[in-house]
């Protein structure tokens, strides 16, 4: 492949990927995975793996994340620019256009009708999902995310703190205990 | 130009905000397009999420895009787009440089884990907020938590995919509800 083609097939990969995948982040990673490492070898399979842990990591959406690293990878600062403008372009082109249609829609009975059934369809989608993450937190059995959870229903149903105190709190919970834990390995290194 | 640098301001923070996945920016939205700036009702932010949850792409990017829109147009969708992605730019640019490094990633990770289950309970909280606009209107909407119940077993059970789910439930009931 000639070089400068490489951001060309960055940008075509990603907006396809882009517009083209329905189920959110993680659906997009296991096809970047397949694009990039399996199709087109520009990735080798360890990198895809630290690109989706780095890419959870931070703030955001997973797949405008995902697709920065594998930019950034791939071809630097410019790569990662391609991959990002890529990768919001569709949703940007498709939700403009659904809002303008939205106002001529939305007085039309039977539109306005699915919509509302849609909505009921929606919080079962949200809570299913928050069921299976809760699902998920209690079978892992970790001892301190069971504190967390414990405080984390304190403060958002009771207490109802802020979104920003809650993210902090629980950002500060993770770091608290990341040191505690860095520390009490490096006593058992040290002890033995 | 002032709606324009609140659009961007407000969109930032909701993306500096929305650790753990797409549907975490649904509280943080909620917050800032409903309650502080009154920039969409209620029933609308319903749509929003329906719309967002239909087509592909992050959540909230999608609302950027159409918050934008309706506000102030084309420019308005740039502007709340870029506002949305910069902090997550910056900061997976920032922890790129160093992890790809370090490859210390599994501190980060175990930070992660602590902070998840504060993530759920926003999430479940604004889930638990958009069944009420479906459900709770005047009266009970019986119909209303019919599809629900109808959409949470195949979710559950015959672990169909959401935007089949909504699809077919959402297509069908809304057809049925037009015509009785």
């Amino acid at each position: 492949m000639k070089k400068d083609n490489i951001l060309w097939t960055l940008f075509k990969e990603c907006f396809l990927l882009s517009t083209f995948t329905f189920g959110g982040g993680y659906v997009i990673i296991a096809l970047m995975k397949k694009k990039f490492v399996d199709e087109l070898h520009l990735l080798e399979e360890e990198e895809i793996l630290d690109i989706t842990t780095i890419a959870q990591s931070g703030p955001g959406a997973v797949a405008v994340n995902a697709s920065l690293l594998v930019g950034y990878k791939i071809k630097g600062f410019i790569g990662a620019l391609t991959t990002v403008f890529a990768t919001i372009l569709p949703p940007m082109i498709i939700l403009t256009t659904i809002s303008f249609f939205y106002d001529q829609f939305i007085n039309n009975v039977v539109i306005s009708n699915i919509l509302n059934s849609m909505t009921a369809v929606v919080a079962a989608v949200i809570l299913d999902i928050v069921f299976g993450m809760i699902t998920g937190i209690l079978k892992e059995k970790f001892i301190p995310q069971y504190i967390s959870l414990v405080f984390a229903i304190i403060f958002v149903f009771i207490i109802k703190l802020d979104i920003i105190y809650l993210i902090l709190m629980g950002i500060i919970m993770g770091i608290i205990y990341t040191v505690i834990e860095s520390k009490r390995g490096a006593n058992n290194e040290s002890s033995n | 130009m002032n709606l324009l640098i609140k659009l961007f301001a407000n969109f930032f923070y909701i993306g500096m905000l929305s650790f753990g996945g797409g549907m975490s920016a649904i509280p943080l939205v909620e917050k800032v397009v409903v309650n502080k700036n009154a920039w969409l009702s209620y029933d609308e932010f319903a749509s929003l999420i329906t719309i967002a949850e239909m087509t592909p792409g992050p959540i909230a990017v999608n609302s950027a895009s159409f918050v934008g829109v309706r506000l102030a147009g084309p420019i308005g969708t740039i502007v709340a787009t870029v506002g949305v992605i910069l902090p997550s730019v910056i900061i997976v640019g920032i922890l790129a440089y160093f992890l790809f490094k370090n490859k210390d990633i599994k501190m980060i990770k175990n930070a992660l884990l602590l902070l998840r289950p504060f993530i759920i309970c926003l999430i479940l909280s604004a889930g638990l907020k958009i069944f009420g606009l479906a459900v709770f209107k005047e009266n009970i909407d019986i119909f209303n938590l019919l599809i629900f119940g109808v959409s949470l077993i195949l979710l559950r059970t015959m672990k169909l995919s959401p935007i089949k789910v909504m699809l077919i439930v959402g297509i069908t009931s809304g057809i049925i509800k037009t015509f009785i």
